[in-house]
């Protein structure tokens, strides 16, 4: 187990340089001028050249990289002299638009995401992984026709299209919510859930569909399984045997699924954060897009990537708990 | 009379006709409250007297570039500055008569100056303060000048820098804490500042944000100010979330008494940032619970989509303020490109243009206003001066054909610009079907909104033609309007702002002895000359003034538009009608 764990960690750490290394070279290389970005519409040669000198954006590509490398486990300064701006180890950038330390910044932004994708999950989770599973027992039914045709809707409609929609049903039509406006749990738990409540539907809604079809595929294949023909045999009754041995199987790939899901919304729910104003890393990013704050996007790629990267070690790992069948293969 | 005072008569005269234009009359509404709708358009001219007390909401999508005012330069930070910070000047506009003028603020007047205008004395009124309560001397005014001057701090408005005598060249105060020799400490109370030329308009300059004063002995680091403002307005900063939130209030050393710009009605301000444009619409709109007390951010004027619902609806109407126009929006014509280095080709397409259907591209007739040329109407001495009107501002092909065809010009084909936002698109494209009426056809090369402006402002990347605008930002002259944009000596290979790359020795002559003159009336009309003579080498066609719309809570009074603030509504002149709900 141990030394599986440390080839993940040494495999995870490759791909984390790769992901470092072409984000560096996307946003650094490839894209607009960030100094004429921040020097913005009314600008002078002098100026971008100040600010290229203070970003270090006249030095060769891999000083630039590697010093970027450094600032990871020692932190930077950008300029010099009396005007030098210092970010802290570890530094994934500093935004000159904002004048805030980029790891900072999505620090700040990060309850707000994790509380949309905590809140989110518990909703997709139950909802659909109980639709899939009732679907799949009353397979060919209304009911199972009626819960497939509403998870092709909720994952073919935008996400912006049902904010917007729930937004103006729930809140300027029957006015059962007010405007989602964030404020913390322990000032008002009930604004907090009212604020929150409309993003996690609009998320919910998505990725409940996408999960009560793999669900539903996995329990009908899991139950036109030998062991589950044997155990019906053996006398126990149809729900037990569900229970009991038939969703354990089926519902291993959807931890896989959820992992990786619930990672990439740490790395920010872009349209739905932006819709309902809340102040997460999505809508971190959008601004940044906006205004081509090249920083900001690659410290927010980056951190999104090193999510995805954990939650699959994660996954794996508990891939091995929750099936002996993985267990003995990989052993 | 001194000039500064006649010129002040002049821009109330102009500021006067903008009023009568904007509407055929007004009339009073809401019994005690006074709020005046605009008869032609319905739209709120003022929204009534507001009271003290209570938090005024502002909510906007974007957040505050920076709190630093050597560092932001877009309209919505600089009416935020406003509230936090005084300069030595500032402009007071007065909404019945429409005059708007430049006044002391911090200064006891708009200063006074040697005979060739090349030094500057300004005289501090006596009980101003910072937050505090530390008295604000000269020596804070010399230092937030010095402060501005930072290289790594001087990316807002540059006037101050590109005036006051060797600020170019200045390391900064934190590099070099002795300051510039031009700006001297007479006293206490008595500051003299030397320009590196005749500047007649020096009173305007220092109303710009970076003339803002700090205390020499508290400010340290150079990203001090960004992240903890010291307030000298009528308020300060409580809590900043950035990307959340601002929250000001009451600074209670502020001297109301040294200060009749600012009536600080509010005890205090709530920015919410970061929202969807339709939910700041849809808020505004049904205007529940605190969001009576609020007004949408000038970044975030309502979407044409929204329209038909607020015009059909005179409850609407009537808590919505119409911007004052402040920005042209322009076609550019890149002069050294063979097709369009012959003036006719360029008139020809300035004749070619239907502009009626640019400004429908732009949301309509309701928000957008033909550009005639390439000065605003704040500007004293302004007139809707146009060499290519027609009639309805639908263009003359037949005369824009027989330019062509007299310039041998036939069948062009041009390449434009487009930034990659809606409105833009739409109105390249409405240039696109006027051109093609004349036989010129157009592709659009749409550019990503990030990188349109670095583009545009290279001339090795530019195509021929491209749609861009330019703003006052509360400096109404010629010389920031003109100057920049037209005079070929500043044409620089990055960073260029002469993007139409226009080179007549003739008008560079012109702006060079404009920029110059003395006299401030000699060089109003010196640029309304230069205008005219722009309009004629056809550079750029201007095509539209967009007047876009800011919907404000039923409780928010004081709201009306400012030319002062880019022709948004002045977030210093609100209050709540009634406090306490």
């Amino acid at each position: 187990m141990a030394i599986y764990l440390v080839k993940r960690l040494f495999a995870a750490l490759i791909i984390m340089l790769l992901v470092v290394f072409f984000t560096f070279v996307i946003f650094f290389q490839l894209s607009p001028d960030p100094a004429a970005s921040i020097c913005g519409q009314t600008c002078t040669p002098e100026r971008i050249e100040a600010i290229r000198d203070q970003l270090g954006l006249n030095e060769p590509f891999f000083t630039q990289f590697f010093t970027f490398l450094a600032a990871i486990f020692v932190g930077r300064d950008y300029g010099s002299g009396a005007s030098v701006v210092h970010c802290n180890a570890p530094c994934i950038g500093y935004s000159f638009q904002t004048n805030q330390d980029v790891l900072q910044g999505i620090v700040d932004r990060l309850p707000v995401s994790v509380t949309i994708a905590v809140g989110a999950a518990v909703l997709w989770l139950l909802s659909g992984v109980a639709a899939g599973v009732i679907s799949a027992v009353k397979e060919g039914t209304w009911w199972d026709k009626g819960a497939m045709m509403f998870a092709l809707a909720g994952i073919s409609l935008p996400n912006y299209f049902v904010a917007l929609v729930l937004q103006y049903l729930l809140v300027v039509q029957l006015q059962w919510l007010p405007f989602p406006t964030v404020v913390p749990f322990t000032d008002s738990p009930v604004q907090w859930f009212q604020a929150y409540l409309m993003p996690w539907m609009v998320l919910a809604l998505m990725y409940a569909s996408m999960y009560a079809r793999l669900t539903r595929t996995n329990v009908i294949d899991t139950m036109g399984e030998n062991f589950m023909r044997t155990a019906r045999a053996k006398g126990l009754g149809r729900s037990a045997v569900l229970i009991r041995h038939g969703l354990r199987p089926s519902l291993t790939p959807i931890v896989t699924l959820l992992g990786v899901d619930f990672a990439t919304l740490l790395g920010g729910a872009l349209i739905t954060e932006t819709v309902f104003g809340l102040n997460g890393v999505g809508r971190y990013a959008y601004d940044a897009i906006a205004v081509n704050d090249q920083p900001v996007i690659m410290g927010v790629t980056l951190v999104a990537a090193f999510a995805v990267i954990i939650a699959n070690i994660v996954v794996d790992l508990l891939y091995r708990v929750l099936d002996p069948r993985v267990r003995v293969s990989t052993s | 009379m001194n000039k500064r005072a006649m010129s002040m008569v002049a821009i109330a005269a102009a500021a006067t006709m903008l009023v009568s234009a904007c509407g055929n009359g007004s009339s009073s509404k809401g019994g005690d409250t006074q709020s005046v709708v605009d008869d032609k358009t319905g739209f709120a001219s003022y929204t009534g007297d507001p009271q003290k007390g209570g938090i005024v909401e502002v909510l906007g999508g974007v957040d505050f570039s920076h709190l630093d005012p050597a560092m932001g330069s877009d309209g919505n930070v600089l009416n935020l500055y406003n509230l936090l910070y005084r300069n030595l000047t500032q402009y007071k506009y007065n909404r019945e008569s429409g005059e708007l003028e430049l006044v002391g603020d911090l200064a006891e007047g708009t200063g006074t100056s040697n005979d060739d205008a090349t030094e500057w004395t300004f005289k501090l009124k006596e009980g101003i303060t910072f937050e505090d309560g530390s008295p604000i001397t000269a020596e804070d005014v010399k230092f937030g000048f010095e402060h501005a001057f930072d290289p790594s701090l001087a990316i807002g408005l540059d006037y101050l820098q590109n005036y006051v005598k060797g600020a170019k060249d200045y390391e900064g105060v934190f590099e070099d804490p002795e300051g510039l020799d031009s700006i001297k400490v007479v006293d206490d109370r008595t500051i003299t500042i030397e320009t590196n030329e005749p500047m007649a308009d020096f009173p305007d300059v220092v109303a710009t944000a970076p003339g803002a004063p700090f205390p020499k002995d508290k400010v340290t680091t150079v990203d001090q100010i960004q992240k903890d403002p010291i307030s000298s307005g009528p308020y300060k900063v409580d809590e900043y979330k950035r990307g959340e939130s601002l929250t000001l209030v009451r600074n209670e050393n502020w001297n109301a008494e040294t200060d009749d710009i600012r009536p600080a009605y509010p005890d205090g301000y709530k920015f919410t940032v970061s929202l969807d444009q339709n939910t700041i619409d849809q808020r505004m709109i049904s205007g529940q619970g605190d969001d009576a007390n609020a007004v949408s951010a000038s970044t975030n004027p309502v979407v044409a989509a929204n329209l038909a619902k607020i015009t059909q609806d005179p409850k609407l109407s009537e808590r919505t303020v119409q911007s004052i126009p402040s920005c042209n929006y322009f076609m550019v014509m890149n002069n050294t490109k063979e097709s369009l280095g012959d003036k006719k080709v360029r008139q020809a397409i300035n004749w070619a243009v239907d502009k009626s259907s640019v400004v429908n591209a732009s949301g309509g007739p309701q928000l957008a206003d033909v550009a005639p040329n390439l000065l605003l109407p704040s500007v004293p001495q302004y007139d809707d001066t146009d060499p290519y009107a027609t009639e309805g501002n639908t263009g003359d092909p037949e005369k824009a054909k027989a330019l062509l065809k007299e310039a041998g010009a036939e069948n062009l084909k041009l390449t434009m610009d487009v930034r990659a936002l809606p409105m833009w698109q739409a109105q390249a494209e409405a240039v696109q079907q006027s051109l093609k009426k004349v036989g010129i056809e157009v592709k659009l090369n749409v550019i990503d909104q990030a990188k349109f402006y670095e583009v545009l402002a290279t001339p090795s990347q530019q195509n021929e033609l491209a749609i861009t605008g330019w703003c006052s930002n509360g400096w109404f002259s010629g010389e920031p309007l003109l100057g920049p944009l037209f005079d070929g000596e500043r044409i620089t290979k990055t960073g260029n702002l002469n993007q139409s790359q226009i080179d007549d020795p003739k008008l560079n002559k012109a702006l060079a002895e404009a920029a110059v003159m003395p006299d401030l009336d000699d060089k109003t009309a010196a640029y309304a000359e230069i205008n005219e003579q722009v309009l004629e080498l056809a550079p750029v066609v201007p095509l539209v003034r967009p007047r876009p719309l800011q919907l404000v809570g039923s409780n928010v009074g004081g709201a009306f538009a400012n030319p002062s603030k880019t022709g948004y509504i002045d977030y210093s002149q609100l209050g709540l009608l009634k406090p306490e709900g």
